[in-house]
């Protein structure tokens, strides 16, 4: 075998490498994932490409259209950054760090490829793209730039080149389309360059499946976090219905007596009782307002004894059904938190610790400062959680209780690590759990 | 001869309310703040009609109906509550009428009225 054909193995094998390793580490974003592909193909000399891009496929409109495209508009662009390129003489991992992706959304030649829209069945049964797509395999088209069986608008932003039409196919069925062009290189393309060409497609299709995979997840996830809170909500609204209707009915009630009386003695008295019950709606109405989202955290000074009483009153319900007894050992304290949010996590940690409790328990809460920090204590004497699952009750959907999504400490541990702070749960089976969760009595810097 | 009224309610402002408006009507009208303590005085007193309202500390509103029911089978009750969920419970079928509460006092007395002119006859 000579040396030359065995380092232009060496070559691609590196390139394909990279390539890969330049996936792997680009997280999950599809446009990150396109942009190492196509700078894959375009990078230096490696493939000897000038151009590429990729056009998705909207299967319910059977469209084609274009998502992204890398690579110099015309012979002056490709003067420049070949000059460039040469000069600076990169090795290709260069390529993946150098020019950031806004950098190519803004460039002539992805504006081009973005107001690319094709409708799959109006071309002609013998175009590349139709044909690649229905037969699914890859087509090289030579003197791209008069061949009719590319579609009329991408030939309009060609040059005197050859180019390969590749689909990109997963398991879900076709994602969309690579194109790439010699156009300012002019190298041939040959045998080995087109199963490095395949190569680098089926690494797309990977990529791109487990991308649309993952943000599947994501947004399920999401949602069902959305639910969680949705019902905890909904608690949090019927107490808020019933708290407010009984003053209000009070308040009607007296007011008409007044309306009624020229006694002046039942006038102040009815007044004073309206007074009270008017102090009581707004005291319910600080309580509880509306669980808010948990990305932002709005901080202001926070008593959080009152934060756990008010939880405590919310849940009077299911303790006195349960005949927990809650044995409070707390300190007034303020500090810095947000108190919708830090509702949440006391409403979820509390009403666990009754869930999970042994009839006629008791949940302690007690609070001290440790270091920096303010710890406060919630401890049960519940069922307990088994050692082996101890780590995973933190994790999403991981629940032990019937009909539980699995999202409440998911959603406390959140908030507290939004505050700086972080939470901790011991837990011994059949003895009970304790949650300490840690604020911080000093803020340093505002998230 | 007037008629008995017992209000079992455990917010206080509420229970003066509900009893001089129904005084007002010319009712004899006793209070409880709890379901124990309008328990006892179903006990001991003569009653015409029972005001009962749920949710209370303690006792449940409903667990209350049922003990009324079962010592003094044809006395009328009034459920008057914020809840409406509760209208749904079986148990509070056994009352002779479930009345929301509202702002508007007069559906109550109305109610009042009409299930003890029904007694009567």
């Amino acid at each position: 075998m000579n040396e030359h054909y065995l380092n232009d193995i060496k070559r691609d094998i590196f390139l394909v490498h990279t390539i890969s390793k330049e996936l792997l580490r680009s997280s999950l974003s599809i446009d990150r994932i396109i942009h190492v592909i196509l700078t894959g193909i375009t990078a230096g000399h490696f493939l000897g490409f000038s151009r590429a891009f990729i056009l998705f496929y909207d299967k319910g409109k059977d469209l084609l259209y274009g998502k992204m495209g890398i690579g110099p508009f015309d012979e002056e662009e490709a003067g420049l950054i070949w000059s460039r390129i040469e000069k600076e003489n990169l090795p290709i991992e260069k390529f993946f760090e150098n020019g950031t992706r806004d950098e190519f959304k803004n460039s002539r030649f992805n504006l081009a490829i973005e107001r690319l829209k094709i409708k799959v069945d109006e071309l002609p049964e013998n175009d590349y793209f139709k044909k690649s797509i229905k037969e699914k395999r890859l087509f090289v088209s030579y003197n791209v730039e008069k061949d009719e069986n590319i579609p009329e608008d991408i030939r309009d932003l060609l040059y005197p080149s050859d180019a390969v039409i590749s689909p990109i196919f997963s398991e879900r069925g076709l994602i969309g389309i690579i194109f790439a062009d010699n156009a300012f290189h002019k190298q041939p393309i040959t045998e080995e360059k087109l199963t490095l060409f395949s190569i680098i497609s089926t690494y797309a299709a990977l990529s791109i499946e487990n991308a649309f995979k993952y943000n599947e997840v994501k947004n399920m996830q999401d949602k069902l976090i959305e639910k969680e809170r949705f019902a905890t909500m909904g608690k949090i609204a019927s107490y808020i219905t019933h708290e407010v209707k009984n003053p209000l009915v009070t308040i009607c009630g007296f007011s008409k007596q007044i309306l009624e009386t020229d006694d002046i003695i039942k006038i102040k008295r009815n007044a004073q009782i309206i007074y009270e019950e008017v102090l009581r709606l707004e005291k319910i109405i600080n309580n509880i307002i509306n669980f808010s989202n948990i990305s932002n955290i709005f901080l202001e000074e926070i008593n959080i004894t009152e934060i756990i009483e008010n939880i405590i009153d919310l849940l009077a319900d299911e303790i006195k059904e349960k005949n927990i007894e809650i044995k409070s050992y707390l300190f007034p304290c303020n500090i810095k938190g947000d108190p919708v949010q830090l509702k949440e996590v006391f409403f979820n940690i509390i009403k666990n610790g009754i869930e999970n409790n042994v009839e006629f328990g008791k949940i302690y809460i007690n609070c001290e400062v440790f270091e920096k920090f303010l710890k406060i204590v919630i401890r049960d004497t519940g069922v307990g959680i088994e050692e082996n699952i101890l780590e995973k009750v933190t994790t999403p959907f991981f629940t032990t209780k019937k009909g539980g999504l699995g999202l409440g400490l998911t959603i406390a541990k959140e908030i507290i690590e939004k505050h700086n702070g972080k939470i901790e749960i011991e837990s011994k089976l059949n003895e009970g759990t304790s949650v300490n969760i840690y604020l911080p009595l000093e803020v340093q810097n505002e998230k | 001869m007037k008629n008995r009224i017992l209000i079992i309610e455990d917010n206080e402002n509420e229970r003066i309310l509900y009893k001089e408006e129904l005084e007002k009507d010319g009712y004899f009208v006793l209070v409880a703040s709890s379901g124990k303590e309008g328990l006892s005085i179903i006990e001991k007193e003569n009653l015409d009609l029972i005001i009962l309202d749920l949710k209370m500390p303690q006792m449940d509103g409903l667990e209350v109906l049922g003990k009324i029911l079962s010592k003094r089978k044809n006395l009328p009750v009034i459920i008057y509550t914020s809840y409406s969920e509760y209208k749904n419970n079986f148990l509070s079928w056994a009352a002779d009428s479930y009345i929301l509460k509202s702002s508007d006092i007069s559906e109550l007395k109305n109610k009042v009225k009409e299930l003890l002119e029904i007694k009567k006859i």
